[in-house]
């Protein structure tokens, strides 16, 4: 698919004491090889290139830039790793690592789970009273020999999108608004330029979050692409809701079987509107996670009531729905009421983003 | 789901979304299993949650026949096939 980076990464993995609410180090365990799946950058590269090209590029060969952290003192110390290809880029943050370096910390003994860069900590992420925290790390490599493959593994190119010739003004003209609450709109360059969801497909979601209670629901979205070539805007549109088949659900999990994604599968082929899977939706059932004896004025402010996607919602995104167009619908049923936020890849990060209601 | 026809000596594979597709040879020892496939596939893409811990693949035919892990790799020849994830939502 593309040339490997010339660079390899890897993380620093250290120890903290959680005193008092602040990170106290007791040790650095080491440096541990990681190794990033870059599909989702490059699937970015791949869309902003049709945007702005028309044309999908073929055999990418990009480029992985570290940028160093000066505060930190710079190389080998990293805050982020820049992809180029085809005239377009993309700034990978740390956290689009995270779970190559949970991947590559996993054997070691009595970690516990990995704290995000740049996370807050509180006690709950503590382990025992400590906390793993890690940092990227990248080091020139030289061309270092490929791994050796066991079966002659070639990559190949990806199924091309497919797009229906859209009027997306009159889409727009006939939907309404949902936006980002102002504190979280960062100006983020998200890939699709509109997401539409029927009206009936977001009053679904809630009301099976509704009927779920205490445990998540969920389930997967289908649809199809539109391009607007006067507008020159590209947008997602949301026609099918397969809710999750024979999902083992918990209060702070729900678990997409492969049973689940082949029945999504046999609906793609028989659905005749949808012919791409969007992305997915689940609940949060957020007015569980505090206990009840937790006073309503201190509930109000708690992240736990917010409408944040998890660490687990962000790696299962980055393995499943690495596609540039994927949107994920997050069903928030908190103390002040259910809402229905919307999230989507900008570069490398998964952020909340507005969409329409039809 | 590209339907073009398979020599016998080769197998394709998808993930569920086709942004990552993948090609080899049909191994030349009959005992390999799905199971080595899978786990040689898996090596290229994401295959751990956030805590670590691995994600468990199986693969569907394009005829919808799910593989099991034991099966012999000439299952797959001159065929392509789903790896369907079995992958965890969380609230934290």
């Amino acid at each position: 698919m593309f040339a490997p980076s010339r660079h390899s990464f890897a993380i620093l993995l250290k120890r903290h004491a959680l005193e008092q609410g602040k990170l106290v180090l007791q040790s650095v365990i080491g440096r541990r090889g990681i190794k990033p799946d870059w599909t989702p950058a490059i699937e970015a590269l791949r869309w902003r290139a049709l945007k702005h090209q028309h044309a999908p590029p073929r055999a990418l060969n990009p480029e992985f830039l570290p940028v160093w952290d000066e505060n930190k003192g710079g190389a080998p110390h990293a805050r982020a790793v820049r992809v180029r290809a085809a005239g377009q880029e993309v700034l990978l943050p740390a956290s689009f690592f995270q779970t190559a370096a949970a991947a590559s910390a996993s054997d070691v003994p009595g970690i516990g789970a990995l704290a995000a860069p740049a996370a807050d900590h509180d006690e709950d992420g503590a382990d025992g009273g400590g906390v793993t925290t890690w940092e990227l790390l990248a080091f020139e490599q030289g061309g270092a020999p490929a791994m050796q493959k066991k079966f002659a593994l070639e990559n190949d190119e990806p199924e091309d999108v497919r797009f229906h010739a859209a009027d997306i003004g009159t889409l727009l003209a006939r939907s309404e608004a949902v936006p980002v609450p102002d504190d979280e709109d960062a100006g983020a360059e998200h890939e699709v330029d509109e997401v539409f969801v029927p009206r009936v497909i977001a009053g679904r979601i809630l009301q099976a979050a509704q009927n779920a209670g205490a445990v998540e629901t969920g389930g997967t979205l289908l649809g199809r692409l539109l391009r607007d070539e006067a507008r020159g805007t590209m947008a997602a549109e949301v026609l099918a809701y397969v809710p999750a088949f024979n999902a083992p659900a918990t209060l702070t999990t729900l678990t997409f079987t492969d049973e689940h994604f082949a029945c999504v599968q046999d609906t793609l082929v028989r659905e005749p509107c949808a012919d791409s899977l969007i992305g997915f939706a689940h609940s949060h059932p957020s007015s569980h996670f505090c206990p009840p004896s937790c006073p309503p004025e201190r509930r109000a402010l708690c992240p736990r009531q917010r409408a944040v996607l998890s660490a687990a919602d962000l790696a299962m995104i980055q393995t499943v729905f690495p596609r540039a167009y994927s949107v994920f619908l997050l069903a928030n049923m908190a103390d002040s009421g259910p809402t229905l936020a919307c999230f989507g890849w900008a570069g490398g990060s998964v952020v909340r983003r507005p969409y329409r209601l039809v | 789901m590209n339907t073009t026809t398979l020599p016998n000596t080769r197998i394709k594979l998808r993930d569920i979304t086709g942004a990552r597709r993948f090609s080899l040879p049909l191994p030349s020892d009959p005992d390999t299993t799905v199971g080595e496939i899978i786990e040689e596939v898996a090596g290229e893409l994401s295959h751990t949650d956030s805590t670590g811990r691995g994600i468990h693949y199986t693969l569907r035919l394009d005829d919808g026949r799910k593989l099991h892990r034991s099966d012999s790799a000439s299952e797959l020849a001159g065929r392509e096939a789903t790896l369907m994830p079995n992958v965890d939502a969380g609230a934290f």
